[in-house]
């Protein structure tokens, strides 16, 4: 088994491991975490298949890109569904609307 | 370039990632699971250069396990339990199938991801085509040429989407702007220390990442992240105008997409078309949108944070006391 | 090679240091304690094996960048530890 391989099934794990959690957990911030679990595992899958698609000078660069993509965009999300989070469960735990 | 056999750091790595990843997910404690998954974070920064990812690995290390774990350690800072809730027979039923189908979809996806065997050189991949076309990019790490020229629509999108999720987290302020956050009040001396030491060199960094981002792991992504850090170090460490509440705010966090916009106009007007950068001026082009790109990620990650924090704000149409205006 | 004899010395020994912080930080039963024990040594320990790395660095200028990121880690874990230190005191216990 060679390293790309390796992180190859570990990402298809990771994103699957992620998304299941996202869907059968009712506890909204574990969603937010398992969103971000299944994101790092996608996000795997993507750079060993830059590793696996590389040119003689290195990875695939498109495919590198796009991750630096994704890892900000998931970042942005995250930010904002935590808002939405400590914003639900503040109306709902605090003793109701203030 | 391929073919690495596994090693034994390899086998580790990707056991402390299972392994954090799980506690993330099932650990019953929230402050727990936020430090796994800053475990985890780490662990995938250096799973990133196990795989020949060093500018991944560099916004991994800064947004993924900085920005990300700040943003969520603040979230569970006073709810540090998960809300328990009754779990009936059917969700316990729904739990097992659901765990049974992810193994059955895990192991699936794996089979065929492995299965797709060693690429043919050349691949189907775009690496040929970036090396054989660097020298038009304007500059020569080929992640950047592809992020800022080769590819620039989606980095272009992707700016949008940063917008448009920052203002959507200002939107839950009263009056969309970071007015009714009350900044800290009392610094502890030493961190008041730490910020005057820190926040020049984070300054630095940022800086020199943009300007490396031409030729090395680097760039206003990772620049950006760093220069986050920076900006929520000084406000929380006594410098609270490090994060304008509301005149400066926008227009700093507009500036990136509107110079990415401003170059795409330019280009379809003088040059060959949208976002077709000339050989010539594509490398100041690049470096001179990254700058602004820079700014505008950075503020935007820390008004992210600074969106999120503590206490709740009150709900629209009751102005908070900050406001003097 | 007394270089790369003194380099894993310095680094077991790094590692050691870390071994240790990580013990006192799971067996330690309070919050001080438990800082104590990890700021100590796990700082120790990474001043160590940033030492081994600097032997091996193929230029001073890498050398004295270990010897930053040594300087940076040092001044942001004590300023930590301290926060929480405090923060645990206002709360009124170690725990």
């Amino acid at each position: 088994m060679t390293r790309e391989e390796l992180f190859l099934a570990v990402g298809a794990g990771l994103a699957v491991l992620g998304a299941a959690r996202l869907l059968l957990t009712r506890d909204l911030l574990t969603r937010v975490l398992a969103l971000n679990v299944a994101s790092g595992g996608v996000l795997m899958i993507l750079v060993a298949l830059a590793l696996r698609g590389g040119g003689p000078d290195g990875p695939d660069p498109v495919l590198h890109a796009l991750v630096l993509t994704g890892i900000v965009i998931t970042v942005s999300v995250t930010g904002f569904a935590i808002g939405l989070v400590r914003r639900i469960e503040g109306d709902l735990t605090e003793g109701g609307r203030r | 370039m391929s073919a690495a056999p596994v090693t034994i750091l390899d086998a580790l790595l990707v056991g402390g990632l299972l392994a954090a990843a799980g506690l993330t997910l099932f650990v019953p404690r929230r402050s727990t699971a936020v430090v796994m998954f800053l475990v985890f974070g780490v662990l995938l920064a250096i799973a990133w250069t196990r795989l020949g990812a060093p500018d991944v690995a560099l916004a991994e290390a800064a947004i993924g396990a900085g920005v990300t774990s700040a943003l969520l350690i603040d979230a569970v800072y006073e709810r540090s339990r998960r809300p328990e809730r009754a779990t009936g027979h059917h969700r316990q039923v729904l739990a097992v199938v659901g765990a049974v189908l992810a193994a059955v979809l895990a192991v699936g996806l794996a089979l065929v991801l492995v299965d797709i065997g060693p690429f043919t050189s050349p691949g189907p991949g775009a690496a040929d085509l970036v090396a054989d076309r660097l020298d038009e990019s304007g500059v020569s790490h080929p992640v950047t040429a592809v992020l800022l020229n080769f590819r620039s629509y989606d980095t272009l999108l992707e700016i949008a989407v940063l917008l448009v999720a920052v203002l959507a987290a200002l939107a839950l302020q009263p009056d969309a702007t970071l007015r009714g956050v009350p900044a800290p009040t009392r610094t502890p001396d030493l961190l008041g220390l730490l910020v005057r030491v820190l926040a020049p060199v984070l300054v630095v960094v940022a800086g020199w990442l943009l300007v490396a981002g031409s030729v090395a792991p680097g760039g206003a992504f990772q620049a950006g992240a760093v220069l986050a850090g920076g900006l929520l170090l000084m406000r929380l460490g006594g410098w609270p105008g490090a994060v304008p509440a509301s005149d400066l705010l926008r227009p700093t966090l507009a500036v990136g997409l509107t110079g990415f916009l401003t170059l795409a106009y330019l280009t379809a007007a003088l040059g060959a078309g949208w976002l077709d950068l000339g050989a010539a001026w594509a490398g100041e082009a690049i470096l001179a949108l990254e700058a602004l790109l820079t700014v505008s990620i950075a503020m935007t990650l820390a008004a992210l944070f600074v969106a999120n924090q503590d206490p709740p704000t009150p709900p629209v149409g009751v102005s908070s006391p900050e406001r003097t205006r | 090679m007394i270089l790369t004899v003194v380099t894993v010395i310095l680094a077991v020994a790094g590692c050691f240091f870390f071994a240790a912080g990580t013990v006192g930080l799971l067996r330690f039963p309070d919050l001080h304690s438990r800082l104590h024990a990890v700021t100590k040594a796990d700082n120790l320990g990474l001043g160590l094996v940033l030492a081994a790395l600097a032997l091996q660095a193929d230029s001073p200028a890498t050398a004295l960048k270990l010897g930053l990121i040594w300087a940076l880690a040092l001044l942001a874990s004590a300023t930590s530890s301290h926060l929480l230190a405090s923060g645990a005191g206002d709360q009124g216990g170690g725990r």
